[in-house]
């Protein structure tokens, strides 16, 4: 069986046992705050501390009004916290289930998946966060949010390409999780999540925008929800085609490894 | 679906172990500069074109001394070493039974470990469910079930293990070396549940340095050395020869003892 074919027969496996890495993932979410008094609460504590502080701190900073700029604000930090968790936890997903993989015959990308469940609990409360801060501060909501649906569903297809690629990577080349925690500390402040793509402009600062795909994946979900429409066509076009560039990456990179991850783990 | 089968042929398998040794460290790096000593590809050749058939009703002892590649072997029927070079194929619902020191959730209880050792042997949760009470009362684990796994035994280890892997009705196991690590009573247990599992004409591949095991549970001996398969016969053919070969010592001992050659 040619690497591609058992790729893609292994993804049809993974997928469709979902019970196990859904299982998985949600149990790392509660073994995450076993013992903890506050518990799961702590995702929303985070966030809220979070929003709250730097909100308004920024808020003042930046010159914005705080009933557009809180909410705005929260669903680009959620997403941010989506996308950098899916792709640190993934270098961990293949070396922290060394065991199973070692042990069980299940095809790998159901350790990937699970990390995409795990981060989609913290994802999911921020969602309901954000829809919470925008209540309170008095902003619309309709119908027009619904295009964060498309948004969303690109960005969770992203997010387990980042994953796979990672994990793979990873398993070979240990220093890309320390690399890449390093990297997204640094992106965190450099991508328009405190502030905006219009202070960038007035600065001259365009391509530290225009040239980062994180920015394109954000604005999928946060345009939609904070315009009530469609995010502008070149959102959507540069995502697609770095989803796209993503899965040809994730199909080499696997090609490659995929009969020697047991090796090197 | 086809007859139950176990087909390995001319399989290699290396270990490329330069890229986890200390040469691939920033520290190596710069020590190696120093040094100046030119690097070897480090390979360990587990298996050597090996080739072997198991079929239905079969059941396997394998036998060698440490480093062998009984280990190796069973990995690659199981589908989880892919042959590095030659061919593996094998059909039917593999349930392995390997190392212990691996494949748990040390903080989570025997409980949340059982469920997902199950999971990932293919059983459905509501099956799983259903199946707890009866693995629970064969694991004899009790009130350590409610604990974390963390503070179990070595033995306790392979209770819960053995528990839930035949437990899945599995069509053919893999047992690597597990059954001495039971206590008396378990070990008893283990021992009919096995018998149970070979009435049904399912495969067995078992390695154990236990000769005794081996002349109970298997009408087929490989003996093993250097990724090699040595003689491949009825076992009591091959432990006398094994037992001749590694104690050094004629074949007529009595037949209770059991040889741990190391």
């Amino acid at each position: 069986m040619t690497p591609l074919r058992k790729l893609r027969r292994d993804q049809i496996t993974a997928l469709k046992n979902w019970r196990v890495w859904w299982h998985l993932g949600m149990a790392d979410v509660r073994n995450r705050f076993a013992k903890s008094f506050v518990g799961p609460a702590w995702i929303l504590l985070n966030l809220a501390m979070w929003v709250g502080g730097m909100g308004i701190i920024y808020g003042t900073l930046f010159q914005r009004p705080l009933d557009t700029y809180l909410p705005y604000l929260t669903i680009g930090f959620v997403c941010w916290g989506f996308l950098s968790q899916t792709i640190i936890d993934g270098g961990n997903a293949f070396v922290f289930a060394e065991g199973y993989i070692k042990q069980f015959t299940y095809p790998k990308q159901i350790y990937v998946l699970r990390v995409i469940v795990n981060a989609s609990v913290p994802f999911a409360i921020g969602v309901v966060i954000f829809f919470i801060v925008t209540l309170a501060m008095g902003q619309r909501i309709g119908m027009g949010m619904l295009w964060a649906l498309p948004g969303l569903a690109l960005v969770l297809i992203v997010a387990y390409l980042h994953a796979f690629i990672m994990a793979y990577a990873s398993a070979r080349f240990r220093d890309l999780p320390h690399g890449m925690t390093a990297l997204l500390q640094v992106l965190m402040f450099v991508t328009p999540i405190f502030f905006t793509v219009d202070t960038l402009k007035k600065s001259g600062l365009d391509f530290v925008y225009k040239y980062n795909p994180l920015y394109y994946l954000i604005e999928l979900m946060r345009y939609p929800l904070t315009e009530l429409k469609p995010a502008p066509v070149e959102v959507y076009v540069t995502a697609v085609l770095y989803m796209l560039i993503a899965a040809l990456v994730a199909l080499f990179i696997a090609n490659r490894l995929d009969r020697r991850i047991v090796y090197i783990l | 679906m086809s007859e139950l089968s176990i087909t390995l042929k001319d399989v290699g398998v290396q270990f490329d172990i330069g890229t986890a040794a200390d040469g691939h460290t920033l520290k190596g790096f710069l020590a190696n500069l120093k040094n100046r000593t030119p690097r070897q590809a480090n390979v360990v050749e587990a298996l050597r074109g090996l080739s072997l058939e198991v079929k239905a009703g079969e059941r396997v002892g394998l036998i060698g001394h440490n480093g062998a590649g009984k280990s190796t072997l069973l990995k690659v029927m199981a589908g989880i070493y892919p042959p590095t070079s030659g061919r593996a194929r094998t059909i039917g619902r593999v349930c392995p039974l390997f190392e212990f020191a691996t494949g748990f959730e040390y903080n989570r209880s025997g409980w949340e470990n059982i469920r997902i050792r199950a999971m990932l042997l293919g059983m459905q949760p509501d099956e799983i469910e259903a199946k707890l009470p009866e693995i629970a009362s064969f694991s004899e684990l009790g009130r350590f079930l409610d604990y974390p796994v963390r503070t179990y035994s070595t033995g306790m280890f392979v209770r819960l293990a053995f528990a839930v892997s035949t437990s899945v009705n599995p069509e053919i196991l893999l047992l690597d070396e597990v059954m001495g690590a039971g206590d008396l009573a378990f070990t008893e247990k283990a021992n009919v549940r096995m018998r149970e599992f070979m009435e049904q004409g399912k495969i067995l591949v078992f390695s154990s340095h236990s000769l005794d095991l081996l002349g109970e549970y298997c009408n087929r001996t490989v003996w093993m050395d250097h990724g090699r398969v040595i003689e491949d016969g009825p076992t009591n053919a091959i432990i006398n020869a094994y037992k001749h070969h590694a104690l050094g010592r004629p074949t007529s001992l009595p037949p209770n003892k059991t040889a741990n050659s190391g």
